[in-house]
This record gives structure tokens, sequence and C-alpha cells, in this order.
């Protein structure tokens, strides 16, 4: 056949293997979108912080914070996760502060479309990120309200998160697709903790992971310390009235008091999935660790030339990537 | 490597089975080429009353819709994918896009989207929270209208197809390879398509073969063919033809058939129907369309 005959033989020539060569996007952090304070570390360790109220409150008949909520009543699968750290009686505050925060875009000719955000509360040394799935209609509209939620009172108020959310998009002018497109809706993990009494509040949905950290080590990681758990379609917060029952149940679900004896850990890592998985698959004995080069980094250019490199490798999922350290200290 | 075209389970196993992984991004699109047979027996009506080409021209623009809506955010449509549709009827193969996308064979979305010919309001039925069910008008989207007229030159049809898609992955080496959805309702007028079919599966990017899938629709009550996995069952010298034209599935559209429509497809599975009836053709061109990840 002539017409076949005459087609370019350029793409069928030769078998290309994989060889990422993805061009990167980076992103410093800025206060607009990850809501970093910049209070150096440790400026806020001299008060001694009262942990405010945690969101959710404890389940009905829940007489220790380490109790497993009661039975669930509807469709929600059981408990996400749980803490698995050795309860301990102390009930001391531990000190958190900010150490350092880093993002990097997944694509590197659209800077501004990094969906995750981070944020610090240094009154309550609280401390958050969330992952907008990219799924979403309005991923950072979504993550931005949930965000200034959470900074605002710690307990958020999904409904009326929701309410606010509907109602920003019901103003705009949209084009039949995407007035189609809303109907999605939007989704973000979170991944939070503060100090609370004998041990740390946090609060983890989906994806998002909060890293325990002892002496360059991962002492323990939630919601899973299986680099395969983040594979999975995660759990997500929606934005969408229908979910609000979920969502609260999520809340609820998954959220601990994690006990931690004074010294037991260092540091914790709050860090989206892609960062999650590629430190908890780190089974290399080379030194330094994944780990040990990420507490290493101390300004935003290390952060991105680590993960362009790791990215380049394959050992890094091309995703937004973001991390942010805390530094911990027994209480008063 | 060059696949040969004729073995696609072969080919993906000698590939290491490192295929059809690229995520898709605005810096990595893929591509859907949709090939429309217009010949005259086009016209003739299927059981629910209305032409094969009515029903397939509904499927196509629900299709585009969807496929706008999947990339459409809060600050615009997002170009995940390109998009081309191929007509062919009598001895004429053309672009099936009209106004201003006639002027090239393949559009990123973001344009699909911004050029429809009509937008219509359409009544469907919606589930109303009590058990029951409420009307609700719906924008619908239309970028191309039903025709029949003429032969089936479907050989010169997949050769037109090929040339688009050797361009495309020459000029998107990283991206997840080309898709192609070919619908039909008969045999080439103009000779054998195999071999076109063939090498335009050969295509490639760094991830994998153009992937070729074939719906045969019907007109009459004759039992459907799905995705058979071997040649030899099939019953004619038509239903063997389509089976070595078409791919087999990756495994994000068997676990998508799976989750979707509880279609459980095996490795050896072939993307074709033949006598397909409405309900088939809506499946599998949503199990066609259906994207790998999107970041």
């Amino acid at each position: 056949m002539g017409v076949i005959g005459g087609i370019r033989r350029g793409a069928v020539a030769t078998w290309r293997f994989i060889s990422p060569t993805y061009w990167y996007g980076f992103r410093r952090l800025r206060p607009d979108d990850l809501d970093f304070l910049t209070e150096p570390a440790g400026s806020t360790q001299d008060t001694n912080p009262i942990a405010p109220p945690h969101a959710p409150p404890p389940p009905p008949g829940a007489t220790e914070s380490h109790e497993l909520p009661p039975p669930l009543t509807h469709d929600v699968p059981a408990p996400r996760w749980t803490p698995t750290i050795t309860p301990v009686t102390e009930t001391a505050v531990p000190c958190f502060s900010l150490r350092a925060g880093w993002t990097v875009c997944k694509d590197p000719g659209l800077p501004d479309s990094n969906e995750d955000a981070a944020v610090w509360v240094p009154d309550r040394q609280a401390a958050a990120v969330f992952d907008g799935a990219t799924e979403s209609f309005a991923a950072k509209r979504w993550v931005s309200l949930l965000r200034d939620g959470w900074k605002r009172a710690g307990a958020l108020d999904l409904s009326s998160l929701q309410q606010q959310y509907a109602a920003e998009i019901a103003s705009m002018n949209l084009t039949w697709a995407q007035q189609q497109a809303s109907e999605r809706g939007s989704f973000t993990t979170l991944a939070s903790v503060e100090p609370t009494d004998g041990g740390l509040a946090a609060t983890c949905i989906g994806d998002s992971a909060i890293i325990l950290i002892r002496e360059a080590t991962i002492v323990q990681a939630f919601p899973s310390r299986d680099p395969q758990y983040y594979s999975s379609v995660p759990d997500a917060l929606g934005s969408h009235s229908t979910l609000l029952d979920s969502g609260q149940e999520l809340l609820r679900l998954c959220s601990w008091t994690i006990p931690l004896a004074p010294g037991e850990i260092d540091c914790i890592a709050l860090v989206t999935d892609a960062v999650a998985v590629w430190l908890l698959s780190d089974k290399s004995d080379s030194e330094p660790s994944r780990l040990t080069r990420t507490l290493a980094i101390d300004q935003s250019d290390d952060w991105e030339a680590l993960v362009t490199a790791e990215r380049a490798a394959g050992h890094m999922k091309v995703d937004d990537s973001t991390v942010l350290l805390l530094e911990v200290s027994a209480g008063p | 490597m060059v696949g040969d075209g004729n073995s696609p389970v072969d080919c993906q196993q000698q590939l290491g089975g490192a295929v059809y992984s690229a995520e898709i991004s605005r810096s990595n699109p893929t591509l859907y080429l949709f090939l429309v047979d217009q010949s005259a027996s086009m016209n003739d009506e299927m059981l629910s009353g209305r032409s094969k080409a009515e029903f397939v021209a509904d499927v196509l623009n629900r299709t585009l819709r969807d496929l706008v809506v999947r990339c459409t955010r809060e600050d615009g449509v997002r170009n995940y994918f390109d998009v081309g549709v191929i007509t062919y009827s009598n001895r004429e193969v053309a672009n099936g896009l009209g106004g201003a996308l006639s002027a090239s064979w393949l559009h990123p979305i973001s344009v699909i989207a911004d050029n429809t010919l009509r937008v219509e309001d359409r009544i469907k039925q919606v589930d109303d929270g009590a058990g029951g069910l409420v009307s609700q008008t719906v924008k619908f989207p239309v970028w191309m209208d039903p025709r029949g007229y003429g032969g089936t030159p479907m050989q010169e049809a997949i050769a037109q197809a090929a040339h688009v898609v050797a361009d495309w992955s020459d000029a998107h080496p990283t991206s997840f390879p080309a898709t192609v959805l070919h619908i039909t309702d008969g045999a080439s007028t103009d000779g054998d398509p195999e071999h076109n079919a063939s090498v335009l599966r050969s295509l490639t990017t760094n991830d994998g073969e153009t992937l070729l899938y074939n719906v045969h629709v019907s007109s009459g009550n004759v039992e459907p063919i799905r995705f058979p996995q071997s040649e030899s069952a099939l019953p004619d010298n038509y239903s063997q033809l389509l089976f070595r034209m078409s791919s087999v599935f990756p495994q994000h559209i068997r676990d998508y058939a799976r989750d979707a429509y509880s279609i459980y497809l095996s490795p050896e599975s072939r993307a074709m129907v033949l006598n397909a009836e409405a309900e088939d053709l809506v499946k599998f061109v949503d199990i066609g369309s259906r994207p790998a990840a999107m970041r």
C-alpha cells in the first residue's frame, strides 16, 4: 500500500527505553502559599506551650487518649491508622519549634501549580501539611480554605469550610466545562501535629505522613511505615457537602494522641506522599541516608537539588514534594 | 526495538513490562485519535430506533465533553490531551471536526473545548435523592454531526491515522503513547486494512506502542463478541481480522473496566467488540478513553 510506504519511519525506528528526562520546576516557600512563618527555630521555646483543644474531641466514652474510637456505624472503613508507640504515663507537654520547611513543584514550567500547602503556628507550636488532589476542580482554593481554617482554630469546622467553598465557586462565572468539572469537587489530605499532655496530638488523613525521628533515624511513621501503603488511593477531605459526614468521620478516625516519653524523639517530619515514600523506602546501606540528607538541608536550593536528583534517578515520584521539619524537646 | 505489530502481548513482554506507565501531564500530554466510519450503512437503525450514525455522533460528542471536563480546573482547561477525529466515507478520508478545528488533524484539548459547533441544552434524568428521578437541563457540547454516505475506505483512513500518529509520536517521545479508537459498522471497501493497522500499532513513544481499539457497531439483533482472548474461537474472517487489528489493554485500563463495569479483562483480551449495541459502544469508548495517571 503506497500510503503506508510514505509514513515517516522515525517514530517506528528505535525503541527508546525509558529514561526520565523530566525538567523540574521549583518554587521556594512563600508566605502566601505555604504560609510558613519565619520566626527562627526555637523562638517560641521559652514560652510554656499549653496545648489547645485538639480537633476533633475524643469520642464519647474514651477515657484515655490512645483508646480506639467506638465501632463505626456506616460505610466508612475501620480506623485508618493507630499509634503503635508504647504508651507512657508522662504528662509533660513536649516543645515543638520550626526547624525548616521546603517544597518543590511537580511541574517545571508551571511553578504556580504546586497544590501542596504547609503551615506553622508558633503560638500553638502546631504544624500541618496539605496535599491537594490533582483531580480536584479547585485544589488550591480548597487547600487554602482548610489551611486557613486549621491555622485559625486547629479544629476544622468542615461544614462551614464547605459552605464557604461552595459560595466562592457559585460566585464565579463558569464556562460549561467548568460548571460540569466543578461537580467533581476538590480534595486534600492532611497531616498535622501539635503538643499535648504526654505526647503529640496528630491528625493524619490520606497519604501525607507524620514521621517521628530520633538521632536521624526513623522511629515511627503515620499513617504507616510501609511505603506500599502510600500507593493506594488516599482518603481525603472533600469540598462537597455530601462528603460532610464522611469527612467528619475521617477527622475523628484519623486523630490520635501519640504518647511520647521525654527524649523519645528529637524531630518530626511532616511530608506529602512523594517524600514519604522516598524516605520510608530507603533500603540502601550507603551513607548518608535519605533522611540524613534531608535533615542536613538548610536552604531551599539544596532541597530542590536533592529532589531533582532523586526524581532523575527514579527514586522519587514526580509530584509536589513538601517537607516540614520540627525540632522536639522536652517540655518544662 | 520495533514492534512487529502482530503480537501485542509478546511485544509487551519483550519490553519488560515497562510500558504504558508514563504519567500524563501538561508537558507530557497523550493523544486520543478517533477514527469514525461514516459510510452509508451507518444510516441503518439500531435496535433503539436511532441510526448508528446518530448514536455514534452522540457517543463521540459525549466522550469529547468528558475529556474536556476531565482536564478542566478552576483556572481553565489543562492540556493533558491532544485530540483528533478522522472520518471516512465514500472515497474520502476527512477531518471530522469542523470550523476552526478543521485546519489541523490534532488539537490540544483546550482548543477543542473552545471550538464547539454549538452547545445544546439537553434533559437528563437525575436522582432526586428520595428514590425518584427528576429532569435536569445540562449543557451538551456538539463537535460532530451524524453523517452516512458511500463506501468504507477503511484502509486509507487507517493509513491517515498512522501518518498523524507518527508525527505526534515523534514530537512526544516521552508521552504515554497514542490511543486510536476506531468505530465502524462494516468491512473495508478499499482493500485489506490489516497491514496499515499493524503499522499504526507499531508506532511508539518511549512508553509503548500505539493502542488501537476497534468496535464494530451492529444494527441487528446479533449477540456481541466482547474482548475475545483467542482468534480461533471467532466465527468468521471479519471478526478474526478485527482481532488481529486490535491491541491488548494496558493494566490501568483493565483495572478501570473491572472497577467501573465489572468487566474482567485478561492480559490477552483484545480491545475489540463485534456487533456492539448501544450500551457496548458507550462502555467501550469510555474504557478506551480512560487515561493513565494524570498529574
